[in-house]
């Protein structure tokens, strides 16, 4: 070792400490808040490509936004609902005939579970129910019941077995059938967002919340699992029925008391009968749908309000769907079901839930 | 002895001499500096930032406020509609007012120093709190 080296080491030592305390494992953020398709739209990304990742997901739901939304006359649905450009032997003039469409991957996939849905509950959830939907305003809180004609004729135009997927083409059999992603949609995009960011190798973990919609996985930063609360019913936006915590998966919610209101001391919620158009009381305040599968548990979380409690682990159980469902009766009775087990568990409010994915 | 130490040191050439003095201080100095540099970093990672209430709309900041201060603040305008009073008190947050039409907002549980947000939606105005000191959970499901 000559001189020079013996100066150089030294310094060298205390440049690498330097640099390596430099790099000692930052946990990088990102969250932000958007406003799509009439829901605000909250990620939290970790991992060291959260910045980019987070803008990319918003640019990802501005895109679902030009195909689910049935507001946006851009839209890939408004489009089809309006039968622009339609094929098939569909007849502008006398708006009848077998309209047909060529459609994309993520709206083929929302239909195909919509659909699937509808076939499921013999119509009680019906993907066609927008005629139906647009006469109710649940917006504001003091809507009115509509019309019983205009009601009829709407529901006139319900019935999912006139929309039929055929691989990536979709007919529409009746002129005015006009579909709905409502209770589809959220899930469907959520779903992409987090294959999308489990995609990328730089991205550690992440919670997604769509409107109420909560999805989770990866790591915390502090290595703790995910604590999802889930609203109680009737009580201000916020305060917690109780909370559940979880590795990985999502936690869908879907209830009376959102989206209602009272008239004559009756209470209209948005949760519509496809028989009717009226909404269904089953029993239920609450559904919350704990899964896999955001988009499948999304519908669930729907078609569980519309059936009730028997008759929704029914249908869990025959089509062996891999959920677990945390139902709040009208009497304020709590319970899990966990088809996996076949157990149904009494909760107390405020209990803090432990679930395996 | 003197003359065995001197022939070893020959033998050895300079460099058992540097060691002995020079060295040893920088290999004291450089324990030293990777220790406070461990120990700078490791208050960095963890030091506490205080909460803020940070309100945007859409998707822009619009303000910065810290919690200890009581303030009433108007967004938007009462004259042209479209506004919400958001208040702080005992570093409590809500918005007391507002002429959305779902009035959601209103209704919202009050935020403060642990995290959480809220949002209304018709007005694209979202209050939120940054650095929050944690105990709630990570999403309320709804």
């Amino acid at each position: 070792m000559n001189r020079c080296h013996r100066i150089a080491f030294p310094f060298m030592m205390i440049l690498f400490l330097l640099l390596s305390g430099c790099t000692s494992p930052k946990k990088k953020t990102a969250s932000d808040t958007g406003i799509f398709f009439d829901t605000s739209v909250t990620l939290t990304i970790y991992g060291e490509g959260a910045e980019e990742a987070l803008s990319e997901c918003f640019v990802l739901c501005r895109n679902f936004e030009r195909i689910f939304s049935a507001q946006n006359p851009d839209s890939e649905l408004y489009r089809i609902n309006h039968r622009e450009n339609a094929g098939g032997e569909y007849d502008p003039k006398t708006r009848t005939g077998t309209a047909e469409y060529s459609i994309s991957d993520e709206l083929r996939e929302a239909l195909a579970l919509g659909l699937e849905a509808s076939e499921d509950t013999d119509g009680l959830f019906d993907i066609t129910m927008l005629p139906v939907t647009e006469l109710w305003d649940f917006r504001t809180g003091n809507g009115s019941v509509p019309d019983e004609t205009l009601l009829l004729e709407a529901l006139s135009r319900v019935g999912f077995k006139n929309a039929e997927l055929r691989g990536s083409t979709l007919l529409l059999t009746e002129g005015t059938v006009m579909l709905d992603l409502g209770a589809v949609a959220k899930g469907c995009i959520s779903a992409a967002l987090r294959d999308y960011l489990q995609s990328r190798s730089d991205i550690t973990g992440a919670i997604l919340n769509l409107g109420g919609n909560i999805d989770v996985f990866g790591e915390k930063p502090d290595g703790s699992p995910w604590k999802v609360g889930i609203q109680k019913p009737f009580s201000e936006r916020g305060e917690l029925l109780l909370s559940v915590e979880l590795s990985e998966g999502c936690v869908i919610s879907s209830g009376v008391y959102e989206r209602c209101f009272e008239k004559d001391g009756v209470l209209y919620h948005h949760i519509l009968s496809g028989k009717d158009g009226m909404p269904v009381d089953s029993g239920l305040l609450q559904a919350t749908v704990i899964g896999r599968d955001d988009a499948l548990s999304d519908t669930l979380s729907t078609v569980c309000m519309l059936l009730g409690k028997d008759e929704s682990e029914q249908l869990i159980r025959k089509k062996a769907y891999d959920v677990q469902v945390l139902y709040t009766g009208s009497d304020g009775s709590i319970t899990l079901f966990s088809p996996k087990t076949g157990e149904e568990q009494d909760i107390k409010e405020g209990a803090r839930l432990r679930l395996q994915p | 002895m003197a003359r065995t130490d001197s022939a070893s040191e020959k033998a050895l050439g300079s460099r058992r001499k540097t060691f002995r003095r020079a060295d040893l201080w920088l290999l004291l100095l450089i324990a030293l500096s990777s220790v406070l540099l461990f120990v700078f970093f490791l208050w960095k990672d963890t030091r506490i930032r205080t909460p803020v209430l940070e309100i945007s709309q859409d998707g822009q900041v619009v303000g910065v406020y810290p919690l200890s201060e009581d303030r009433e603040l108007l967004i938007g305008s009462k004259e042209s509609g479209g506004y919400n009073v958001v208040r702080i008190e005992n570093g409590k947050i809500r918005i007391t007012e507002a002429d959305c039409p779902d009035r959601s907002c209103v209704r919202s549980i009050a935020i403060d120093r642990r995290g959480g947000s809220i949002i209304c939606l018709p007005h694209r105005l979202v209050l939120r709190i940054a650095d929050g000191a944690g105990g709630i959970p990570d999403a309320v499901a709804e």
